[in-house]
């Protein structure tokens, strides 16, 4: 007997066995576009400012992810240089928790899907 | 103009002197411009949207903003009390110094760079102004305001060094 596995099944979001018999020794993924999504990590970005300090955005990144200097320094460079970073990476909600604590240090900080 | 200095005092304490009336003004104007309703151009630079999607955008403007925006409040108000207790320094002939909690240092660390970037989001302010010799600025009121951007940076500076060089407490 085949047994249908859903990878994204509605409501659970983890792999489950549904009673559905499709053939024996297949196994069919279904994606669901809007749990999937959730499933997927989120880049915190921050943009570069005229106005905001080298030396301050290399303190809030020590301060609110923890960072040793030169990562927070390389970071602070990105961000300068290049014109924005993806400072940290994970799930939907700690990324926009840390999209407000850097809003909040008066950061240019947005919430963007990882590429997959 | 003096030479600002920030202290930490062994109580814990931290003491900002060498304020002279210079000084004074610039550091009064700072809770005093942050009180102002701000224009358009400068709540989107404070509080941008965080995604591409609206309705999340929508969200965050009901839910996330406000709570900022009274965080910002109360650091410039905090500012703004400390600032209502300077003294003069016996120890600097025409200068003021004003003592405050050291848990108070990070409510004037936001109150001016917000007030730095309040001013830049104002008037546009670009990479290239911040670089420009401080002799080449004009009387204009757009220049002005850069000044006080560049003086401003120097008292951030202060708040930011002192937190680095003072002893971290063990989280």
């Amino acid at each position: 007997m085949g047994t249908e596995i859903h990878i994204s099944c509605p409501g659970c979001l983890r792999v489950c066995a549904a009673a559905t018999v499709v053939e024996p020794g297949v196994i069919e993924t279904v994606t669901e576009k809007t749990k999937g999504d959730l499933a997927k990590p989120w880049n915190v970005v921050v943009q570069n400012d005229p106005i905001n300090l080298t030396i301050y955005v290399t303190m809030v990144f020590q301060k609110v992810f923890g960072y040793p200097r030169q990562k927070a320094e390389l970071l602070m460079m990105e961000v300068h240089t290049r014109g924005r970073a993806v400072v940290w990476t994970g799930g939907r909600e700690p990324a926009e928790h840390y999209v407000r604590v850097l809003q909040q240090y008066h950061l240019w900080a947005i919430l963007e899907q990882a590429e997959p | 103009m003096t030479e600002l200095r920030l202290q930490r005092l062994p109580d814990g304490q931290y003491c900002l002197s060498g304020i002279d009336e210079g000084w004074e003004h610039i550091l009064t104007s700072v809770p005093a411009l942050l009180a102002e309703p701000q224009p358009p151009s400068v709540r989107e630079r404070l509080l941008p949207n965080p995604t591409t999607n609206e309705a999340a955008n929508r969200d965050w403007r009901e839910l996330v903003a406000p709570e900022l925006e009274a965080l910002w409040r109360s650091n410039y108000e905090t500012m703004a009390e400390d600032l209502a207790r300077m003294e003069d320094d016996p120890d600097q002939r025409d200068c003021c110094r004003v003592f405050f909690p050291e848990n108070h240092a990070a409510a004037w660390l936001s109150a001016i760079n917000q007030a730095r970037l309040v001013l830049g989001s104002r008037w546009d302010v670009t990479e290239e102004d911040m670089n420009r010799p401080l002799h080449k600025l004009t009387t204009h009121e757009r220049d002005h305001d850069i000044f006080l951007i560049r003086l401003l940076e120097h008292v951030e500076v202060l708040f930011i060094k002192a937190d680095e060089t003072w002893p971290r407490k063990p989280a």
